[in-house]
């Protein structure tokens, strides 16, 4: 490969920042280059066939433009209610924690239990909407599905521990708060993990 | 960038796929040769396309090795032969429209 691929495909490299498909689009454009080169190099000599095929390529700039406009999230509507029931579910759950700080009533204490299981589930689902709709990029979307994934995960060890030492203390287990409890946190870290693997990715 | 074939570039890439044609470069030569040169298109827009459809769910990419370095390989998804289906009875019904239109 000549010096004129290499300087584009350094221009292209740095034109693309932080996309998560640069390794991807480099390869693809690279093997391009060099079949375009290669096929005109016959007729007109490997330099003007180096020039003629960048030109035809496009400008570096206009490339990362292309796909940095397919990387921009969309308004979507799965997403928008997803966001509207998971700030829901943050505030009922700091709103049910400090009822129950205030109120000692058992039958409060009981309802708050119930309610916060409640919420909590509900911003696990909007966790798994944002997710699987690959809404989550762009960086105020991104900030908030990362708090919402560390909400999920500390609900679901907050389920775990408290039904633990609710079934310690009254000699009644409850197995399937556990596994609420555990199934929260694995989607919360999951969805960490997921976030974390593709930082500045398109929606894929 | 330009856009050499009006605006129909998902439905040309779509149809060269089709065609036989597996990867960005193969794709941008038979849109040529097929249309005398017209869609001598900015080379560059295919490749956006191309990951956008995939994005979609209308095709399905793989590394595959050629001769010492590594090409992407592209083919139509189900949902892809469908949407491409769907696209050409609406360029017929369009080009019918015109026709009818046009030529009296």
């Amino acid at each position: 490969m000549g010096d004129r691929l290499r300087r584009y495909l350094a221009q292209l490299d740095a034109a693309l920042a932080d996309d998560a498909d640069r390794e991807r689009i480099l390869g693809e454009v690279a093997d391009h280059l060099e079949q375009s080169v290669a096929a005109l190099d016959a007729g007109l000599g490997r330099d003007r066939a180096e020039e003629m095929a960048i030109g035809r390529l496009g400008r570096p700039a206009d490339l990362a433009a292309e796909f940095a406009h397919l990387a921009r999230p969309t308004p979507d509507a799965r997403a928008g209610s997803a966001g509207v029931v998971g700030f829901v579910a943050v505030v009922g759950l700091t709103a049910i924690s400090a009822w129950s700080l205030v109120d000692p009533d058992p039958v409060a204490a009981r309802l708050p239990r119930v309610l916060a299981q409640g919420a909590a589930a509900l911003a696990a689902a909007a966790l798994a909407v944002l997710l699987l709709a690959g809404r989550w990029q762009g960086s105020v979307r991104r900030v908030a599905t990362v708090i919402l994934c560390a909400v999920v995960i500390l609900a679901g060890f907050a389920t775990v521990i408290g039904t633990v030492e609710l079934g310690r203390t009254s000699g009644d287990m409850e197995w399937y708060g556990v596994g609420i409890g555990a199934a929260l946190a694995i989607q919360g870290l999951l969805g960490a993990w997921v976030i974390g693997r593709t930082r500045g990715a398109r929606p894929a | 960038m330009k856009d050499a074939t009006g605006g129909r570039l998902t439905l040309l890439v779509m149809g060269a796929i089709e065609s036989g044609a597996t990867h960005g470069y193969a794709i941008i030569e038979l849109l040529r040769e097929r249309s005398g040169g017209a869609f001598d298109l900015a080379e560059g827009s295919v490749y956006p396309v191309l990951h956008r459809l995939e994005h979609d769910g209308h095709l399905q990419s793989r590394w595959s090795p050629v001769a010492g370095r590594r090409r992407r390989i592209y083919r139509l998804t189900a949902a892809g032969r469908t949407a491409l289906n769907a696209q050409r009875r609406d360029w017929q019904t369009f080009v019918s429209a015109v026709t009818a239109v046009v030529h009296g």
